[in-house]
């Protein structure tokens, strides 16, 4: 998918491709909070990209529609860009995030090793998974307690006061549990030669989903070099 | 096409660079394996350097030219203070690649696309930590790995990354202006951490299971 985005242009296409990221999405019928933070995730995108490229656009000519200071002005042609370009992104966006979103932590662990990531680096990714949780509370329970005692604030400076104050005894709290976690590792003999005790291997509907891949990504480049690429959309040379 | 072999260049000079950063490793015989406390504590970061950045996503970042500036400031901070507390060759390409890597497990999904990126900015600060061989005992050499990591990653992804893998392009300056205000931020990102540090380490001293 990712492949797909880079080589195909215009917003037709990029729109086609995108919509089909989202088929596999309805199939696994997200829960609404997980629904909910990517509609977020792509309204800010969207909104966010059509706003930067429509005043920073690179490309002439531009239509200025709307000027904000002498020199800093909204341009269509932008905008039509910043589409495009969020369409890209979310169409690796969403095809990534139903990866994970529809595979198990330990599993994309056992694919990093298949990709021949260190065995102590998938070691190391183990744990900061174990640690996310935790960490997220920890933080959370020293947010309050600061705040409780008067901590709070608005506004940026704030937001980098309580950082600070954050930072410290988060770190003094987690560390302790990093360190109770690497002894119960070496109590049990950990290694970083160690062998996984199950192998991943391709099912039925792997090979059915790496075959519409293939198929698709077939035609996409077959698109791509008929005209539909995105050197060809943007006009770059 | 140019973009395509920009791409592939960068990859090529990440290879060559990492076999320098080797060469020059093994003849100082600087490498040493990490102990397994020293992979829990790098999780660890990793954990929190997640936990500081996603939150970034959807707010202030999104505005243009602020989100450099705001993005950096905690990042720095955490993978500085991560090298002070576990100063050996390859703690920085452990926590930038493994914060990239979470980061890809957790939301975007997996895409060896942007692992040359990774390894880049990873990359940027093992050389210079070679180079000084001080492991950011002083302010000056903080503020060095803080600044080139957020140079080299601005640069690389308005450069090289964002235009090859979206094909978003911006005016000259207001990329110029995103690398400066990442830089700013990295710079904040060191004070930040060179401030927080000696307290940090004293915690970790003082902490007993």
């Amino acid at each position: 998918m990712s492949l797909l985005a880079v080589v195909l242009g215009g917003p037709l296409v990029l729109g086609g491709l995108f919509a089909v990221t989202l088929v596999p999405w309805c199939l696994v019928r997200p829960p609404l909070a997980r629904l909910r933070l990517l509609l977020v995730l792509i309204g800010t995108t969207v909104v966010g990209t059509m706003i930067s490229q429509g005043f920073f656009y690179g490309f002439e000519p531009r239509t200025e529609i709307l000027t904000v200071l002498p020199g800093l002005s909204l341009c269509r042609e932008g905008v039509v860009y910043g589409v495009i370009v969020s369409l890209r992104l979310l169409s690796v966006l969403a095809a990534g995030a139903l990866v994970v979103f529809t595979t198990h932590s330990s599993d994309l662990i056992l694919a990093l090793g298949k990709l021949r990531v260190p065995n102590s680096f998938a070691f190391m990714l183990t744990l900061a998974l174990r640690f996310l949780p935790e960490t997220i509370e920890q933080g959370k329970r020293i947010l309050a307690a600061q705040q409780l005692r008067g901590a709070g604030g608005r506004g940026l400076l704030s937001v980098f006061r309580r950082f600070r104050l954050l930072v410290v005894p988060l770190l003094a709290v987690s560390l302790r549990s990093a360190r109770q976690v690497a002894l119960a590792a070496e109590v049990r003999a950990y290694s970083s030669n160690r062998v996984p005790s199950r192998d991943l291997r391709f099912a039925t509907a792997d090979w059915t989903v790496l075959a519409g891949l293939i198929l698709l990504t077939t035609l996409g480049l077959t698109a791509a070099a008929f005209g539909h690429g995105a050197a060809a959309a943007a006009g770059i040379q | 096409m140019m973009l395509l072999w920009l791409y592939v260049g960068s990859v090529l000079g990440l290879l060559a660079a990492i076999g320098g950063v080797v060469v020059a490793g093994v003849r100082r015989r600087a490498f040493q394996p990490f102990t397994t406390l020293e992979l829990a504590t790098a999780a660890l970061l990793i954990c929190l350097l997640h936990v500081a950045v996603v939150p970034w996503q959807i707010g202030l970042a999104k505005v243009p030219g602020l989100d450099a500036l705001v993005f950096s400031i905690p990042y720095t901070a955490i993978v500085l203070l991560g090298l002070r507390l576990v100063p050996k060759p390859g703690t920085a390409t452990l926590l930038i690649c493994g914060q990239g890597l979470f980061g890809q497990l957790l939301g975007r999904g997996i895409n060896p696309a942007w692992w040359p990126y990774y390894l880049w900015c990873a990359l940027a600060v093992e050389i210079l930590l070679l180079a000084v061989g001080s492991h950011l005992r002083t302010l000056a050499a903080m503020l060095a790995a803080g600044v080139i990591r957020g140079l080299l990653a601005y640069s690389y992804m308005y450069l090289i990354l964002a235009p090859f893998l979206w094909q978003q392009f911006y005016a000259p300056w207001y990329v110029g202006l995103k690398i400066v205000m990442g830089m700013i931020g990295c710079g904040i990102g060191t004070v930040l951490a060179w401030r927080l540090a000696p307290a940090i380490e004293k915690a970790t001293r003082q902490s007993s299971l």
